[in-house]
This record gives C-alpha cells, structure tokens and sequence, in this order.
C-alpha cells in the first residue's frame, strides 16, 4: 500500500549516478536527476513526519470508535 | 457558503525543500483551527513530470517547469473566494493526477519554491515568508534527514547540493528579496559543540513598512544593535539575542537574532524582553514552544521566530477580516 520510498530513493540516486558519468556532472541533466533524488527524499520525510506509525489500539478505535476502551465524551 | 467569505488572506511561504517551511505550516496549525486553513503546494502548478524533467534537463526549480499562468488565474481566484480545480503533483509516482477541488478557507497558505517568483502572484500576498538556509546548515540538516535512509552517504547529499545550486542561486535564492520577512538561518559565531555538529544562529529580518506589522524588538526600538546575554542554567552559557537595524537589498528593515541553544523551559524568559510579539495574551509565545517541543528547532532561534512569525501573521489575519466582521454585526 505505502510507496517503499526507501527502494524508490535508491533508483533515483542510481539513474542520477548514471545520467551524471554520461552527461557530466554540471549537465542540466545531472541537476534535474539529482533534484529528483531531491523530491523524493523531501517527500519520504514529509511522510514520515505527517504520519507516524499508529499503534494497535488506535488501530482498533478507527475501526471500533463505540468499543467500551474507545469511547470519548467530549463534555 | 463561498459568499459567507469576506476576505481571504493569502500568505506565501517560500524557501527551498527541507528549509524548515513544514515545520513553520504545522505551528502555524497550532495557531489557527485547521478549518481555517487550506494549504496550496506550488509544486501542483509543474508542468513538466518528473520523467519529462529528466529527459529535458530542466529541474522543478526551473520556472520553464511551472505553470505561473495557471498559478496566477488561480491565486487571484481563490482570493475572491472561488473554488477551484486545481491539479495534482504526486510526488510519489513524480506523476500529473487528475485535478481536485479546493473550496477557499479565510486563510489560503502558497507554499513551495515560487511563490514570490511571478509577479501577478506576488501581489496577490498578503504577507511573504522566505526561510533562507545557509550552504553550511543545509548540509547539516540534510545528512540528519537523508543519512537516515540507508545507503545515502555524505558525498551524495554534497553531490545532490552542487548540482542544483545553479538553478537554487538563478531561480530560488533572489526571491527573498520580495519577502516581508525572511528567516535566516546561520552558522552560529559561538563555537561548536562537542559532537562537531554546528550551533544555529537564526536571524528574522524584518522589512519596514509592512502593511498591518509593527515590528517585534527589544528592549527599546530607538536603540539599534543592542545584544542581551542571558545566563539560564539549563542553556547555551554564551546564548545572545540581539535586536538591530540594517538594509536588505535596498529596503530598510530590522532584525532580531538568537544565536545559541537553550531549553525550551527557558522561553518565557526570552520572550520577556520582546515587545510587539502580537500575542492575545502574555505567555503565548512560550506557550506555544512548549506546547511541541518535539518540532525540530524547538530549542533554537529557529523555532522561536517561526512561532513569532505566525503570531505577526495572525495579527495581519486579523487586521485584514474585523472590518469583515464588524460589517456583519451591524
């Protein structure tokens, strides 16, 4: 389900490695793959940071919100 | 329900990825109800895709690879209040989705690497916030995010940098000279830390003469250049805070800077000395510190002016929508 930015990362740094040796390394190629390296990163941190892992009992109150250990009174 | 909106305020936030500009969006969330706030990435405004950027040679910094006449109708549209159809960036697949919905909130957040970048955009701000990282930080609070990921050494987050520095110095960089205010973040002065890792010394410039902003100083404003040593058992022992006045490209403008670390229970002791901090209420600055200490640069200048800056914010939000309020209670 989750993008496995961890696999992702490691592409985008391969093909910018690559695309480095043949154009050279101040090639506006080379920038744009590195930036892209760059995107995907920033996009892996934001993801992390936006949603830390939830545990399993708020796991089950998403899906049981009535259950007597999820019930919230806001009064 | 679109008609209801009086006046919608645009803020712009700009800086390159990993400045700190999400950090800065969430404590702006803890200041207003997120009902409040729609949050708009530029990046959505790419007309070229990730493949297509790499096959041309041309980066996300480089505006041949955005939209602005699209950024522009659309900016201007949500300030008038109307809903949009605004594309998607993905940033996952690097792909162009399908366009969602955006139903304007009072307050409408820009931000990515252009938002003062197209003229017709810029005017449309109410108030521009530039985070400028210097080289030195960058790589610091890069290898702390990218070294993490496994395989990612120190020379590729250098290579990375190199590379697009000449589209960030051509495309990004002089931008902030449009900023209202602009959060630098420095090298400190004071000597390193026993790990090698660099102490922030972070420095909110301020231009005079933004509408609906009275300037935050200390002490007292008629004297420039004045610097306050705290001595707090718990923090930096050579901690300075300093208020001046300078120019910025041209512009008058004053600064506050926090050179040095301190712990967070130490906030209310430094927001003492400010005044015009456009706090409701005495203690809100702190508050807000305290409230999450777990947000990076919370023991820092860095956090501290992003949540001064947010409050400076809310005063201009204010400002712009009692006349609003007042016309309907009448």
């Amino acid at each position: 389900m989750a993008t496995d930015f961890t696999k992702l990362i490691e592409e985008e740094k391969a093909e910018a490695k690559e695309i480095c040796d043949i154009n050279g390394k101040d090639s506006p190629h080379c920038a744009a793959a590195w930036d892209a390296v760059e995107e995907v990163q920033a996009a892996a941190s934001h993801q992390k940071t936006k949603a830390p892992a939830k545990n399993s009992l708020q796991v089950y109150c998403e899906d049981n919100p009535e259950a007597a250990e999820c019930r919230i009174y806001e009064d | 329900m679109v008609s209801q909106l009086g006046r919608v305020v645009l803020i712009g936030v700009g800086g390159d990825s990993g400045c700190g500009k999400s950090t800065f969006l969430k404590r702006l969330s803890d200041l207003f109800s997120s009902d409040l706030i729609t949050t708009i990435c530029l990046d959505d405004y790419h007309i070229l895709d990730r493949k297509q950027r790499k096959v041309t040679g041309i980066t996300a910094l480089n505006p041949k690879a955005n939209n602005f006449d699209l950024m522009a109708e659309q900016a201007a549209a949500l300030k008038a209040g109307k809903t949009i159809s605004k594309p998607i960036y993905n940033h996952e697949t690097g792909c162009i989705d399908p366009p969602e919905t955006i139903v304007p909130t009072p307050i409408v957040i820009l931000e990515g690497l252009h938002p003062f970048y197209d003229k017709r955009v810029r005017d449309l701000l109410d108030f521009k916030v530039y985070f400028d990282l210097s080289d030195e930080i960058k790589i610091q609070w890069k290898i702390q995010r990218d070294m993490a990921e496994r395989g990612h050494t120190y020379d590729d987050v250098i290579r990375a940098i190199e590379s697009r520095r000449p589209d960030f110095t051509a495309f990004i960089d002089p931008q902030k000279q449009h900023a209202d205010v602009v959060l630098q973040i420095l090298p400190s002065d004071l000597p390193a830390k026993a790990d090698g890792s660099k102490i922030v010394k972070a420095c909110m410039v301020q231009v005079d003469g933004i509408p609906n902003y009275e300037a935050p100083y200390i002490f007292d404003r008629a004297i420039s250049d004045v610097c306050w040593k705290p001595v707090f058992p718990n923090s930096d022992p050579n901690l300075t805070f300093c208020y001046g006045t300078h120019d910025y490209f041209g512009r008058p403008a004053s600064y506050l800077s926090i050179d040095g670390e301190f712990a967070p229970d130490d906030s209310p002791e430094l927001e003492q000395k400010l005044h015009n901090t456009s706090e409701n209420r005495f203690g809100e600055l702190a508050s807000l510190i305290l409230k999450h200490t777990d947000y990076p640069g919370s023991r820092d200048g860095t956090g501290f002016f992003q949540v001064l800056i947010g409050l400076k914010f809310r005063a201009i939000y204010e400002a712009l929508t009692s006349p609003a309020l007042a016309g309907t209670k009448a």
